[in-house]
């Protein structure tokens, strides 16, 4: 999976301190203080798009916490560090791969709703 | 005289001219007797005058060269009465063009309210030059406006009340108003089946089906699907 610079500066109008990085040889996009949807707990947490297929799944969204939400909780179910940081990923499959980051990581917030 | 360079992301400028008071498109700024008369199928038998409103006016030669910068009004008269080829230093007639009406002036400069007034067009229309690309170019009315640069000009609709919304960072110019989704998925070229968020204060707001939005410029749209679930 790749993306453009465009990708990223999309990905600004969310977390202006987007940024992009590498683990290993593949590319990660870092996303500091990304809103979550409403009621989560904590609302605000930094993220992390791992664009590429990982884990069974086509792409993962990385947070900094394990969040709260209303009603059902997340099926939490990896525990990583990528990047020199602890990160969380709860099992949500986009079933796809042909989106562009700004969609991914909204159809990866559904899991949070 | 050189070709005038449009301005930064426009191509040139449309031309033409006015002969016999027929206006004939053309196809650039620098052009030739020959093209003069063969667009506006001028006889061999008359010569190709540029109007200077004086009765020193100057002959195009046969195949000289045309810089209709220098003046885009012509006429023809029988060879046998032609005025000899010498310059005449007589400022020529300009023509601008607005919505293919045609004025004629003795002044390349110009500004858009002057334009407005020449061709008495109606308040709130939006003036622009035409160009050989899409991406024309609005004329304000305070802007000055030179003839060299291009005669050609066109108005549209009032936009006072147009704002630009962007839809997967596509900008779409609509009225400024309530619209339900459906219409934005629509505006968008959004399939209905997927799901349509806004970016409100950098935080994405999925919309329902049956959401109302009141746009007034400025508004982010990013559609995605919505079939991920929990594996």
């Amino acid at each position: 999976m790749s993306y453009s610079a465009e990708d990223v500066a999309e990905l600004k109008m969310l977390c202006p301190e987007a940024a992009e990085g590498m683990e290993g040889s593949t590319p990660v996009l870092v996303l500091p203080s990304l809103v979550l949807p409403a009621g989560c707990v904590p609302p605000v947490v930094d993220a992390l798009l791992w664009l590429a297929a990982r884990d069974g799944y086509p792409s993962r969204l990385y947070l900094s916490q394990r969040v709260v939400k209303p009603g059902a909780q997340p099926n939490w179910n990896s525990d990583i560090r990528i990047l020199e940081r602890n990160w969380h990923a709860y099992s949500w499959n986009l079933n796809r791969t042909n989106l562009r980051p700004m969609q991914m990581i909204a159809e990866h917030l559904r899991g949070l709703q | 005289m050189s070709s005038v360079q449009p301005p930064s992301g426009h191509s040139l400028a449309k031309w033409f001219f006015l002969i016999d008071d027929v206006r004939v498109p053309a196809p650039r700024q620098q052009i030739s007797e020959a093209i003069v008369r063969a667009q506006a199928s001028v006889p061999a038998d008359r010569v190709i005058i540029r109007d200077q409103n004086s009765p020193s006016d100057q002959a195009i030669g046969d195949h000289a060269p045309v810089d209709l910068a220098q003046g885009n009004v012509f006429y023809t008269v029988e060879r046998c009465d032609a005025p000899p080829a010498a310059p005449c230093n007589l400022p020529p007639k300009l023509a601008f063009s607005v919505d293919d009406k045609v004025e004629e002036v003795l002044t390349g400069t110009q500004t858009g309210q002057s334009l407005f007034d020449l061709f008495a067009l109606p308040a709130g229309r939006t003036l622009f030059r035409d160009y050989e690309s899409p991406n024309d170019h609005a004329v304000s009315l305070t802007e000055s406006v030179q003839f060299a640069e291009g005669p050609v000009f066109y108005t549209r609709g009032a936009t006072v009340d147009e704002v630009e919304i962007t839809i997967d960072r596509t900008p779409h110019k609509v009225k400024a108003g309530n619209y339900s989704v459906a219409d934005l998925k629509r505006i968008g070229g959004v399939p209905a089946t997927l799901q349509l968020d806004q970016i409100v204060n950098g935080v994405i707001t999925p919309l329902p089906e049956t959401a109302t939005v009141c746009v007034e410029g400025g508004e982010v749209f990013i559609s995605h699907p919505r079939d991920a679930c929990s594996s």
